[in-house]
C-alpha cells in the first residue's frame, strides 16, 4: 500500500509546493511514485496529526514544534539545493 | 506575476521587518494585496521565517496567506546591505541580500513559477545578473528571461 507523505509548509501555500514538485520528480526517477501518497498542508493545522502519527512520513519546509521535530524530515534543502540527497535518502528509508 | 514592477534596487533597511515593510507598501499601492496583507506577512515572518541560504546567496521569499492577496504578484528587493533573516526550517541565522516577496492569491498555485524561482536562486549566472543590473526593468527582463511571469 501506498505510504502517506505530508508535506507541512508555514502557509501551505508556496514552499510546500515547491517541495512536493522536488520530492515527486525524484520519486519518479527512481521509479518509486506509486509508493506514495501526496498530502500538503499548513503546519498549525497539522501538529496533532503528525503527533497521533496519522502520516507515514511527514517532510517541513518550516520551524515544527519541538514535541513532533523527532517525526519530521527537514525540508529546507529542497528549496536551497544544499543537501538535497539526504532529504531523498531520508524519505526513501521510509518508503 | 511582475506586471506591477515592483523592483527597489539598493535599498537600505534597518532589519527584515523594514525592508518587508517598504516591499508590502508597494503591494498595497499597486493594488495587489488588501490592508491586512503587511501584518499578517510580517507576524508570519517572526513565526515561520523565509530565509534560504544556497551556497551562492541568502535570499528570502516572504509571503502570507491568500486571503490577503488581490492578484498574483511578485515584488522584488535587492538590499544596498544584507539585513539578517533567520533560515525557514531551522531557524539558523542569514544575511539577505535579495527578497523576493509573493503575493499569491491561491494555495498550491504557480507551481511553474516557484520552482522557477528555487532554480533562479541556485543559479549563480543569473544571481550575478541581478547584482548587477542597475535598473528596474533589467530586473524585469532577467526574471522574465528565467521564465518568471
Amino acid at each position: 500500500m501506498a505510504k502517506s507523505l505530508m508535506v507541512v509548509c508555514g502557509t501551505g501555500i508556496a514552499t510546500s509546493t515547491v517541495a512536493t514538485g522536488k520530492i515527486k520528480d525524484y520519486l519518479a526517477s527512481v521509479g518509486k511514485t506509486d509508493q506514495v501518497k501526496f498530502l500538503q498542508s499548513k503546519i498549525a493545522d497539522e501538529v496533532s496529526a503528525i503527533e497521533n502519527d496519522d502520516y507515514d512520513i511527514v517532510v517541513s519546509t518550516t520551524m515544527v514544534p519541538s514535541a513532533i521535530k523527532d517525526k519530521v524530515i527537514n525540508g529546507v534543502s529542497l528549496l536551497t539545493g544544499v543537501g538535497v540527497q539526504k532529504v531523498f535518502d531520508e524519505i526513501e528509508a521510509q518508503l | 506575476m511582475l506586471s506591477d514592477k515592483i523592483i527597489l534596487l539598493d535599498e537600505s533597511a534597518t532589519d527584515n521587518q523594514d525592508a518587508l515593510g517598504k516591499l508590502a507598501n508597494q503591494l498595497l499601492k499597486s493594488g495587489a494585496v488588501k490592508e491586512s496583507y503587511k501584518p499578517a506577512l510580517l507576524k508570519r515572518e517572526v513565526e515561520f521565517p523565509t530565509g534560504l541560504a544556497t551556497d551562492k546567496i541568502g535570499i528570502a521569499m516572504p509571503h502570507t496567506d491568500a486571503e490577503h492577496v488581490n492578484y498574483d504578484q511578485i515584488a522584488f528587493m535587492r538590499l544596498h546591505q544584507p539585513v539578517q533573516f533567520l533560515q525557514m526550517g531551522d531557524g539558523e541565522k542569514i544575511q539577505v541580500k535579495f527578497i523576493f516577496m509573493l503575493a499569491l492569491k491561491e494555495a498550491h498555485s504557480q507551481l511553474d513559477m516557484l520552482q522557477t524561482l528555487i532554480a533562479l536562486i541556485q543559479d549563480e549566472a543569473k544571481i550575478q545578473q541581478l547584482l548587477a543590473a542597475t535598473t528596474e526593468d533589467e530586473v524585469v527582463q532577467i526574471l522574465k528571461d528565467a521564465g518568471i511571469e
